[in-house]
């Protein structure tokens, strides 16, 4: 089922959570909005599900205005960060209760219920647990039985709100994958918010980067890292060093002032592996800036060099121990560093 | 030394406070030998002020829970002006004196109030009649389920209630499967607690009585009045149905607690 957002806006009190905001979600894809908190993710999430409704603006499910729909006909499946079972259920009970509460006419009779949920129950590996109670059972197995009770009822839209939020980060990386897998077998529209970037880098098909109830950029995983719409989406999807400057003569400046003359602050963003480290000038062809070596990081593969530049500014450049020698890169060390110009994201703030 | 000395001083405390008390109800109950006491209980006046007494506790009882679980939803789940003012208006009841809220209900529904009149000219007789008396009943113990509800509600948050709705509930499904279910515990130990005070209330019901012998006696009136008439013995005895009430009360009470406590702590 596709899902298309027309205008839509959503106000807390004097909070505005969502700003005319528009989106559209073709049938099949796993979408991610992500976001740091307060960028109306969940808001979003919510005035999809229908739990709650917008002040402005419409929400079409295939091409129906869902304003007109009962939560039946809409066919959402929607996922809590808290799991939400109801804890005076057993697992089984759990997954059936969407069955359940449909009105006898196209309720399934008990042995078909009993064996859909067994279905569900193998789908997300959890057969053996049945007859447990939701407090029995540890945060990863509550969230797949959360996902089996909303896939009871066939929903067309799958809607997960923070899913692994609450998981610690070895039983997190593992469900994400077999999301997604999950995903690919169903095929059914899903979104799921996020703040964790890496989270959706790894699940999702397409990302759409909120902040302040509006959309930054939507785009691939590969797109919003690489083509960055704005400074914002740049230093929010991995990270960034940042630079304070001036401009002078329509051009971003930093370090030296040349003419004395102090004029509109610019900021730049630049990714430690926008940057190169060169131990003379003459090893680049561009226009290197002086830096001193701070303190080398070894995280395993990657090694982080931590450096000040001339005008005093700590930052951080990757470096591949393969290409680099490490050894020769000693705390206090007088180094180059070069940038790549089409890397480097700018922030005017000049009124 | 500390230690027997606090043993000591709550042991007496409570054998004069309450064994030495419960004691002399019972012996003076039955002072006069079983008969006098099994008349004292069974004559008419004292079953008519039995049955007064479960009937006022009865409606207060589901008129309390009616109130306790749309006041506890409505704070829970909807935001609005004027929430943290109906959370401390809930308590009025606990902190008026009893006799005041008898005499509010005399000034509102007797003959000298415009509303009194007009329901006595149409028949309907409120003060000096059983009405009264439930009215006042359900006064003195509204506040108990919707004060056991709210806080027990707004720990569980209504996440359960957004999922059952979101798999297809209705209104009716999602009240008696999700949300009763969580609750059940908590309402069960308002309704013993308003039980209880419903059935021992002695000062609002007194004043809005008019203490007619048969019609408008409750169990506490009617021991009042035989202790008036030097009916030691029957007014004893008669006390005893009273503390029976309490003690099963007690019991109930500390079961209900048990079964929230283990709802809060799963195994």
């Amino acid at each position: 089922m596709s899902i298309e957002i027309k205008g839509v806006s959503k106000q807390f009190g004097a909070f505005e959570a969502l700003k005319d905001l528009s989106l559209t979600v073709p049938t099949g894809q796993f979408v991610a909005l992500l976001g740091p908190s307060g960028s109306g993710k969940t808001t979003l999430l919510r005035l999809i599900s229908g739990l709650d409704t917008a002040d402005s603006g419409v929400i079409y499910f295939n091409g129906q205005d869902i304003q007109d729909q009962s939560v039946r006909e809409r066919g959402v499946g929607f996922v809590f960060q808290h799991y939400a079972l109801f804890r005076h259920m057993s697992v089984f009970e759990n997954i059936a209760f969407g069955l359940r509460v449909k009105p006898k006419a196209n309720r399934l009779p008990e042995e078909k219920i009993k064996e859909k949920v067994m279905k569900l129950l193998q789908l997300v590996q959890l057969d053996w647990l049945a007859d447990r109670f939701p407090a029995q059972l540890s945060g990863g197995q509550r969230q797949r039985v959360a996902l089996a009770r909303a896939l009871a009822v066939e929903p067309k839209v799958l809607l997960l709100d923070e899913p692994f939020g609450a998981l610690d980060s070895n039983i997190r990386k593992e469900l994400r994958q077999w999301l997604r897998n999950l995903h690919d077998s169903l095929g059914i529209t899903s979104i799921f918010v996020t703040h964790d970037v890496d989270e959706a880098m790894e699940v999702a098909d397409r990302i759409v980067v909120m902040r302040d109830g509006k959309i930054e950029q939507q785009g691939t995983p590969e797109e919003v890292y690489h083509q960055p719409a704005n400074a914002f989406v740049y230093r929010f999807i991995g990270n960034v060093n940042l630079f304070h400057g001036r401009v002078e003569d329509h051009e971003a400046r930093f370090g030296t002032v040349e003419n004395g003359v102090q004029t509109d602050a610019v900021r730049a963003y630049i990714r430690p592996t926008s940057m190169k480290i060169h131990l003379s000038p003459d090893e680049t062809t561009s226009r290197p800036f002086g830096a001193t070596v701070k303190r080398l990081r070894n995280h395993g593969l990657n090694v982080r060099v931590e450096l000040t530049s001339e005008w005093g500014e700590v930052f951080e450049v990757a470096v591949d121990p393969k290409v680099v020698d490490l050894n020769r890169l000693t705390p206090g060390l007088q180094v180059y560093v070069s940038v790549e110009e089409d890397k480097v994201y700018y922030e005017d703030f000049s009124i | 030394m500390i230690r027997r000395l606090l043993i000591a001083i709550t042991v007496l405390f409570l054998t004069v406070f309450l064994i030495l008390p419960i004691v002399v109800v019972i012996v003076s109950a039955f002072a006069q030998g079983m008969a006098t006491y099994w008349a004292a209980i069974t004559e008419p006046e004292a079953l008519d002020a039995l049955q007064l007494t479960l009937t006022a506790a009865g409606v207060a009882v589901i008129c309390n829970t009616i109130f306790g679980l749309a006041a506890a939803w409505m704070i829970t789940n909807y935001a609005f002006r004027g929430k943290n003012l109906l959370i401390t208006l809930i308590d009025l009841p606990f902190t008026v004196s009893p006799v005041i809220s008898g005499l509010i209900f005399v000034l509102l529904f007797g003959g000298r109030s415009g509303i009194g009149r007009w329901l006595i000219d149409h028949g309907f007789k409120i003060i000096f009649a059983t009405p009264g008396i439930i009215l006042a009943t359900c006064f003195v113990t509204f506040p108990f389920v919707a004060r056991e509800l709210i806080p027990l509600m707004q720990s569980q948050g209504n996440q359960e209630e957004e999922a059952a709705y979101m798999l297809g509930a209705n209104g009716w499904q999602l009240f008696w499967r999700v949300t009763v279910p969580k609750i059940k515990w908590g309402i069960l130990y308002g309704v013993v607690l308003a039980a209880g005070r419903a059935v021992g209330e002695f000062g609002a019901v007194s004043v809005v009585s008019g203490h007619i012998r048969g019609v408008t006696n409750t169990l506490p009136l009617h021991i009042e009045i035989l202790y008036n008439e030097y009916q030691f013995s029957a007014a004893f005895a008669v006390a005893t149905i009273l503390l029976v009430f309490a003690i099963v009360t007690l019991v109930l009470k500390r079961y209900l607690e048990y079964r929230i406590e283990r709802k809060v702590t799963p195994s």
